[in-house]
């Protein structure tokens, strides 16, 4: 039956390549999809902690002021990590860094914290907190890039809402795509249904070879789709290398193997649907 | 051959189509074992309605329909690939797969119908001699004349070796003597026992024929004769 099915895909290789061609561009468009999300969720994980925020602390406070200090911002949501950087330590660094502007001056670093955010959607209300504390330096105590992250806290908002939806877009295309393509298949293909019920053919006999099809065009779609994906990857990669940034290496077996065995059931189940009623038998 | 009784009964018979006209309107008919009969009448006198009872494309809104001592209104969906087994259906337009040679479109039927690979090379070119298209096994559809294209739709109602045909204006399009060819064929598979059914207006080979003709006017039969004498 799998070669009666590939000899009739040969047979309509105009239908098959559509329905192929359909099928591959939207899972190349749902793959792209899980690649940006995972890319999202990703950066999403790393961005906190790029956006630190630096507290400078009034000149002489006491290391147990310090303390007390860092133990209540530890304990406000959104606050993932907190580190004292004593001025010593960051005027050293500083000297170290920049050697030409910093020979025959005094330091000019007050204590500092770092803290490291767990969620760069509280940043501003975190920042008001910190600064009303006594040992906070007044007015301009709390340093952070406020635009940076509010425009990647407004990116990873819109892309969380919008993804799903997108994404339920895609598979409800996808399908009405593939199912009609199916019907297409059997309406070009509606003088061998016939003569089959003619002769009284078992319905498995009739629907079987349509499924088997929808199986072999859903799996070569998702393959194809896969190409398509490391072809795009490798592209954006080599752009984007030029620019310094990091790629994750690129799931090659895992993304092959599961879109092609997604394209096979979504094949198979556009295939099982469309078949239902047009080979009823009449 | 098939081992059943061939005997057909419509008691009574009454077919609605929704929505338009046509259809049967208590019909009472019945036809006996190796009996060549011809239904005839306008177009939407119920001539193929009567064929379609018996393949169950379509059903009785009331009334019975018997086919080899069976009700065929009790048969169930599922039952119905095995029903049409029983029979060869020859459609007016043939039917024939366009990239497939005479052999193929007959092998292909067969297969379709859940015969061995091994029958299928015994029994095809039994079944094309049959109907003396044997000649042309290697030829598409679009090679062949009109006559010969329906002798391989009528070679094809053969593969389950059937006691009944049921032929729908098997020669509708075609010219005179190609028309009497296709008869002769029927005619000679009537002659072996087999039970042929045919819905036609081409009065002029019915007659010649001299076969029975039931005429259907607007649902009812009208007249039921054979030869020309009434039966």
């Amino acid at each position: 039956m799998v070669g009666e099915a590939f000899r009739a895909l040969r047979r309509n290789l105009a239908m098959t390549f559509a329905s192929i061609s359909t099928g591959a561009v939207t899972f190349f468009l749902l793959g792209m999809l899980v690649f940006a999300y995972s890319f999202a969720s990703d950066y999403a994980r790393i961005v906190p902690g790029m956006f630190d925020m630096r507290v400078f602390l009034r000149d002489g406070t006491s290391l147990d002021k310090i303390r007390k200090s860092a133990n209540y911002i530890r304990t406000i949501p959104g606050v993932s990590k907190v580190t004292l950087i004593p001025k010593e330590k960051a005027w050293e660094k500083m000297k170290h860094d920049q050697p030409s502007i910093t020979e025959g001056i005094d330091n000019p670093f007050p204590d500092q914290l770092r803290v490291i955010l767990s969620d760069i959607r509280f940043s501003d209300r975190i920042a008001t907190q910190i600064q009303s504390l006594p040992t906070v330096v007044p007015d301009d105590g709390v340093h952070y890039l406020r635009q940076e992250q509010r425009l990647a806290n407004a990116a990873l908002g819109a892309f969380g809402l919008i993804g799903p939806e997108l994404f339920g877009l895609l598979v409800i295309a996808s399908w009405i795509l593939i199912y009609n393509t199916v019907r297409l298949t059997i309406l070009s293909r509606r003088v061998e249904i016939r003569i089959m019920q003619l002769v009284g053919a078992p319905p498995s006999m009739i629907r079987i070879p349509f499924l088997i099809e929808g199986i072999i065009q859903g799996f070569f779609a998702g393959f194809v789709a896969a190409l398509l994906l490391f072809g795009s990857y490798a592209f954006l990669k080599s752009q984007l290398m030029q620019q310094d940034i990091q790629f994750a290496a690129f799931p090659t077996i895992p993304t092959f193997l599961r879109l092609s065995l997604l394209g096979a059931g979504y094949g198979w189940a556009c295939s099982f649907f469309a078949v239902r009623a047009p080979l009823t038998y009449r | 051959m098939s081992a059943t009784s061939s005997s057909i009964e419509y008691k009574n018979v009454q077919v609605e189509y929704p929505g338009h006209g046509g259809g049967l309107r208590g019909v009472t008919l019945s036809v006996e074992k190796g009996e060549f009969m011809f239904f005839v009448g306008r177009t939407g006198a119920g001539k193929s309605t009567m064929l379609k009872l018996l393949t169950r494309e379509v059903h009785q809104t009331a009334g019975e329909v018997r086919l080899f001592g069976r009700d065929i209104g009790g048969v169930k969906l599922r039952e119905v690939p095995a029903l049409r087994q029983e029979m060869g259906i020859i459609p007016q337009d043939y039917a024939l797969l366009p990239r497939k040679t005479v052999w193929e479109n007959v092998a292909f039927a067969m297969r379709a119908a859940g015969h061995t690979r091994r029958e299928v090379r015994r029994r095809v070119p039994e079944i094309l001699d049959q109907v003396s298209i044997g000649h042309r096994a290697d030829a598409f559809p679009n090679q062949l004349s009109g006559g010969e294209q329906q002798r391989v739709a009528i070679a094809r109602a053969l593969i389950n070796n059937p006691a009944l045909i049921l032929a729908d204006e098997p020669t509708g399009n075609l010219d005179p003597d190609h028309s009497w060819e296709i008869m002769e064929v029927l005619r000679r598979l009537n002659l072996k026992g087999t039970t042929i059914l045919v819905a036609s207006h081409d009065m002029m080979v019915i007659h010649r024929m001299g076969k029975r003709i039931v005429t259907l006017e607007l649902g009812r039969i009208v007249s039921d004769e054979v030869g020309g004498s009434s039966a």
